[in-house]
């Protein structure tokens, strides 16, 4: 009796297996993914999530698809370098994966890309903008902005608004550091001067001690390359200190999360440099509206990376169709040089091996930035 | 000549002081009754945050309210702890085994592994974002003594340490329940001889300690305005240090050898990146252990 219903129960599995097997054949597309789920930059991970998700359903539902059944799931890398190589070695050795997305933290992409870069399967990254990432190995690319370019327009956005002084504030990681030292190079060149420049902790609630010193130099601006949670602390003590230096933020800020977490009061006003707005394009505001019809909120920069990425990783599988493979995929981004998504068309540069995205100068009014030129 | 740059630095570090002061109350008083560290103190702290965000935002309550609502999740949690951490390593009543070096280092693991399973839950509930408590319940108007600039919820924090402080001193003193307390905690023999029922002793420290926790954690929290699962880690450490360097067993030690540690780490700060300024409470700890063992405020030992 025992013996019948276990091998019954053997043959159910194994008709079952064989079944989604013969499916996946014809119509399953699996990309891999490694984000933040959980810990600190969760917020983020989510967001990644989110923009795959609506990517994925948006896609099936084109005529482009042609059937295929596309599906991303992201792993939870907490932003940490070794969770990062772990979940590496995993997807390498999952054949059903055809190309992995990810990761959020530069620190976490630096450190799992020589992984799959052995591995040889693809890493395509929508978000860490650390200038190293793209020079990993031929298999580790990038769609999104870079931090060498970040940073030179940060230094001329500042010299623009009149800042000759400045105090710099960062964090002491991968992303914290390029940051901070493209910004000062940039913001040099253009013949400023860095008046005061600290590290903070990441895991520090008060930063207070260190905002005074800052405001001991008399800067005329104050620059921040650090991530949202830490920002917004950074900002709200600023503000209940009544230092009225005028505040510059970089790009990983342009988040709704800035607002959500400091309270759109302490933010008024502060300096931001943008990727992703609505009124960079038609397209993108769309994108704007469909987002928010469907999370009832706003997307960040990192959600609308996330989406395009997913798009042209989509369009590229079903064009390449049926003679898909991890080896296509790596091919198709070697010889793609531009892609019309959310952002209009943007160039990709095979030399450099990045994608050229625009940025411009933000202001943060009343929660939201507003274009300035 | 000191000046108004360096007292509001000084000022910084003493706010910052009595957060970790305002923690270690409730480690030392347990530590006086059972000479064991309570390792889940910083999740009562912790709880005690998450209390007031979820009364803040979820439910939407006045601060009367979540006052309360703090002081019974506070309350609750020191039951928990001392049920499941504590009491099944209490197998024998006597001094002796209550006291033990065994006891002492399986509760100490225990209370770790509790603390450790609390934040594990509340990662996995609130994916150990940092999350804001809304801005009408901050106490973050900035109040301004000739220069030096402070919020309300500092003062807050202060104040409350204090009466804290006032309120422990007095149920120490004056009701039956603190006496009875003071009894296990000096002579448990004796206690136990005269008819104190040492497990509700205990029960009656762990709840105390705990609540006094939450609130700590309400207060910073209303203060600060960001909550997050770890919150309680790395204050519960400071708290720790300021225990130790306190002479273990003394409250008021406990309070001033906080404050200490935070006008160090700020005066540190003058001279060094903000980022080295977290050794300073540890390399108080090395220097206490080495040439005051008894802390800066040693009571006779039991």
């Amino acid at each position: 009796m025992k013996h019948s219903s276990l091998s019954s129960i053997l043959v159910a599995a194994t008709l079952s297996l064989v079944a989604s097997v013969g499916h996946a054949q014809t119509k399953e597309v699996k990309f891999g993914c490694y984000a933040p789920m959980t810990g600190q930059l969760a917020i983020f991970g989510k967001s990644m999530q989110s923009g795959f998700d609506m990517a994925i359903d948006e896609f099936q539902k084109s005529a482009q698809a042609k059937g295929l059944k596309f599906s991303i799931q992201c792993e939870d890398d907490q932003g940490r370098a070794d969770d990062g190589i772990n979940i590496a070695r995993k997807l390498v050795e999952d054949k059903s994966v055809l190309a992995v997305l990810g990761s959020w933290s530069s620190t976490v992409t630096l450190a799992a890309g020589p992984v799959y870069n052995e591995g040889k399967l693809v890493n395509i990254t929508p978000i860490s903008s650390h200038p190293d990432v793209t020079k990993v190995g031929p298999y580790v690319f990038r769609q999104s902005l870079v931090q060498s370019q970040e940073g030179s327009f940060n230094g001329a956005s500042l010299w623009k608004l009149g800042a000759r002084n400045i105090a710099m504030l960062g964090i002491p990681n991968d992303y914290g550091k390029a940051n901070m030292a493209l910004t000062r190079r940039g913001f040099e060149s253009q013949g400023g001067k860095i008046v005061f420049e600290e590290f903070v902790r990441p895991d520090a609630q008060d930063f207070r001690q260190t905002l005074q010193k800052a405001a001991r130099e008399n800067p005329d601006w104050i620059y921040i390359g650090a991530f949202a949670p830490q920002t917004a602390l950074i900002l709200k003590q600023l503000r209940q200190m009544g230092i009225k230096t005028p505040v510059f933020v970089c790009a990983a800020d342009d988040t709704p999360d800035l607002a959500r977490l400091a309270g759109t009061e302490a933010i008024e006003g502060t300096h931001v440099t943008v990727q992703t707005n609505p009124a960079l394009g038609p397209e993108l505001a769309d994108f704007y509206k469909r987002y928010e019809a469907r999370y009832s909120r706003l997307p960040d920069p990192f959600a609308a990376n996330s989406y395009n990425t997913a798009m042209m990783m989509m369009t590229m599988v079903a064009q390449q169709l049926p003679n898909v493979s991890r080896e296509s995929i790596r091919k198709g981004l070697d010889d793609i040089r531009s892609f019309d998504g959310i952002f209009g068309k943007i160039k990709y540069d095979p030399v450099s091996r990045e994608w050229e995205f625009k940025l411009l100068q933000g202001v943060i009014e009343k929660g939201t930035t507003r274009i300035i030129n | 000549m000191i000046d108004t740059f360096v007292l509001s630095q000084l000022a910084i570090g003493v706010s910052v002081g009595m957060t970790y002061s305002i923690v270690a109350i409730g480690l030392t008083l347990i530590y006086r009754v059972l000479s064991a560290v309570n390792f889940a103190h910083g999740e009562a702290y912790t709880l005690g945050a998450f209390a007031t965000l979820i009364g803040a935002t979820t439910l939407k309550l006045p601060l009367w309210v979540i006052v309360p609502m703090v002081l019974l999740v506070g309350a609750a949690f020191g039951w928990g702890i001392e049920r499941l951490a504590f009491r099944p390593f209490r197998k024998f009543t006597d001094e002796a085994s209550l006291k033990s070096r065994a006891v002492r280092e399986a509760t100490l693991l225990s209370s770790f592994a509790l603390g450790l399973v609390v934040r594990e839950i509340l990662d996995r509930i609130y994916h150990g974002e940092w999350l804001a408590i809304p801005q009408e319940y901050l106490l973050s108007t900035p109040l301004s003594f000739g220069g030096i600039r402070l919020s309300v919820g500092e003062l807050a924090i202060g104040v409350v340490s204090v009466v804290m402080l006032a309120c422990l001193q007095f149920m120490l003193h004056r009701t039956r329940t603190g006496i009875a307390i003071r009894a296990v905690s000096s002579n448990l023999v004796g206690a136990q001889f005269s008819g104190i029922d040492i497990n509700r002793v205990v029960v009656a420290v762990f709840i105390v300690g705990s609540l006094l926790g939450a609130v700590a954690g309400m207060v910073v929290s209303l203060a600060y305005g960001n909550v997050q699962s770890y919150m309680g880690l790395t204050v519960v450490i400071k708290a720790f240090v300021a225990m130790v360097i306190g002479g273990l067993t003394s409250l008021p030690g406990a309070v001033v050898a906080g404050i200490l540690i935070g006008v160090a780490e700020s005066t540190a700060g003058i001279f060094l990146p903000s980022a080295w300024t977290e050794m300073v409470a540890y390399g108080m700890l090395l220097l206490t252990l080495l040439f005051l063992p008894q802390g800066l405020f040693a009571r006779r030992r039991a």
